[in-house]
């Protein structure tokens, strides 16, 4: 596998990516209630950034940095669902549904 | 490209200016300062940007951007968070005496 | 993204990549300013932090791209939600003056404001942005490494050129704790027990030690890579923050009293004027480095550029315990003793 095929596969990741977060746009501003709505906005990060990480690995010029992307690839997809939680269970005590704005 | 950084940074720095004199709550006058406040980070670390020049971290591999107006950036940003951090103090502690944070009605001090 | 020192040849910054950036961040300023909810105008202030850092990172200043993104979108953002918190009951005024004319509503600022944009770009262009460096920055950039032994120009700029400045500032830092202690005393810390639910306080648990071993790496390797004695103590307080809010206040000051964090400030303060002090007596000046008893070390080392390492913990220890003795003060429930 040539350097340029694998240049390639990151640019179709770091593609998918960028998709995803269009996605997750798309969801905030059009699903009917505040659960589905972050359910979508989840995806920005959990799907979208850590694909745009690993797109981004042929492009660093040294081990180093890609092991550095790596890192933050594993933090985000530690730390995004942990924070996505903590949201859904403050609407879910707060009672969101009920209110019509949210 | 750094004719447009120039007109950013005087555009924000106008809007920043906007909100602190046209706002009534206290929060937007905040927001505001924040605005002036990078207006002028972006002013300093645009000037100092040298074309196809190198980041400031030996060894440098051609000519290096200025690091004097990066260093009185840092500055700039650790006293803009200060600065910010007592307005919150102070909009806090009038809250509590007011009950409001509506600038207008802030008028104890008139003669 | 280039990396000084890696690439084949000298990177260039696309032009219309920087178009789109300041177009997102005059946007997001706008909706910052003219929304009327509070809260979607706190986070679009923080969505352009980190546009702007993004701006200073892809204009060759890893340094300012750092502390912007962390002081800028991190923590003054942080600090803004609990403001927001804590005077939350009371009622909302209305966007603008009601009782104004409408000429001074809007009218006359937005034409000053106008006027005052094109004054400042017309002074901006005769700044001359062509110009060759002076000569303080070419022999910043070209003799840092036999003046000081470290790599980071801007921070041997800020630790040995120009310690005295930042000195100023960790009194600066000083100045805003004291003047934010004094405004916000007189109230209670009430302590809940209670955080978030346990899978948050798992995660973090997971989590926390790494980002105090990010924060440690940032202060300590400030004299080779970007970062510094700031943006490592602004982590620290990150943390602080994030402990007290995941884990409850009682679970935090439990762990770190305030005592111990004002203690941690001073400390901090201490250390560099003490070890200017030592410059001092060792015939070199105020906060000498190499011509007092510090050694440069070889260049790329920990170990290296003198007085650097332990200038950097100084500081990072100040602002770390700064920071978090604000974010404290702010949460307490404020009780005035004499209600007028």
């Amino acid at each position: 596998m040539t350097w340029a095929a694998v240049r390639f596969l990151g640019g179709l990741c770091i593609a998918g990516g960028v998709f995803f977060s269009f996605a997750a746009v798309v969801a905030i501003l059009r699903f009917p209630d505040v659960y589905t709505r972050l359910h979508g906005s989840a995806k920005a990060l959990s799907g979208g950034g850590i694909l745009i990480l690993l797109g981004a690995l042929p492009f660093t010029g040294s081990i180093s940095g890609a092991l550095k992307l790596l890192l933050i690839a594993l933090f985000f997809a530690v730390s995004n669902p942990m924070a996505s939680h903590a949201i859904a269970r403050a609407c879910r005590r707060r009672d969101m549904m009920k209110e019509p704005r949210w | 490209m750094i004719t447009m950084s120039f007109v950013t940074a005087a555009l924000l720095f106008a809007l920043g200016l906007f909100t602190v004199l046209t706002r009534r709550n206290a929060f937007k006058t905040v927001i505001g300062l924040t605005l002036m406040e990078s207006a002028v980070l972006l002013l300093l670390i645009s000037w100092a940007y040298v074309p196809d020049g190198w980041a400031p971290i030996l060894p440098l591999k051609g000519p290096g951007a200025d690091p004097l107006p990066h260093a009185l950036t840092l500055t700039a940003i650790v006293i803009g968070a200060c600065d910010i951090a007592l307005a919150f103090a102070f909009i806090m502690k009038l809250n509590r005496f007011e009950k409001t944070v509506d600038v207008d009605r802030f008028r104890r001090l008139r003669g | 993204m280039p990396q000084a020192g890696h690439d084949e040849g000298a990177p260039v910054v696309s032009t219309p990549l920087l178009a789109l950036l300041y177009g997102f961040i005059l946007l997001t300023a706008a909706v910052a300013v003219f929304l009327e909810d509070l809260l979607s105008s706190f986070i679009s202030l923080s969505v352009m932090g980190v546009l702007m850092a993004t701006v200073f990172a892809l204009l060759r200043a890893p340094d300012v791209a750092l502390t912007q993104a962390i002081i800028n979108s991190g923590l003054v953002t942080s600090l803004l939600l609990v403001a927001y918190s804590q005077t939350r009951k009371t009622p909302r005024p209305p966007e603008i003056c009601a009782e104004c004319a409408p000429w001074l509503r809007w009218r006359i600022p937005a034409l000053v404001c106008g006027l005052l944009a094109a004054l400042l770009f017309r002074g901006f262009l005769s700044l001359a942005a062509g110009r060759p460096l002076g000569t303080a920055s070419s022999h910043f950039l070209s003799a840092t490494l036999r003046d000081t032994g470290g790599m980071n120009v801007v921070g041997a700029i800020l630790l040995d050129y120009r310690a005295f400045d930042t000195l100023g500032e960790t009194t600066v830092i000083f100045a805003a704790v004291s003047g934010v202690s004094l405004l916000l005393s007189g109230g209670r810390q009430v302590h809940s027990g209670y955080g978030l639910s346990f899978i948050v306080k798992r995660g973090m648990a997971l989590l926390t030690p790494f980002i105090l071993l990010y924060a440690a790496s940032i202060i300590l390797l400030g004299h080779l890579t970007p970062g510094g004695g700031f943006q490592g103590g602004s982590v620290f307080a990150t943390v602080a923050i994030l402990m007290c809010v995941v884990y409850g206040t009682g679970f935090e000051a439990s762990r770190i009293s305030s005592k111990s964090k004002e203690t941690l400030e001073a400390g901090g303060a201490l250390l560099f004027v003490f070890i200017g002090l030592i410059g001092l007596a060792w015939g070199g000046g105020f906060l000498a480095n190499l011509a007092g008893p510090f050694f440069p070390g070889t260049p790329g080392s920990l170990f290296s550029g003198g007085n650097m390492l332990l200038l950097n913990l100084a500081v990072g220890l100040k602002v770390g315990a700064g920071l978090s003795s604000i974010f404290y003060a702010m949460i307490k429930i404020l009780e005035l003793e004499d209600e007028p």
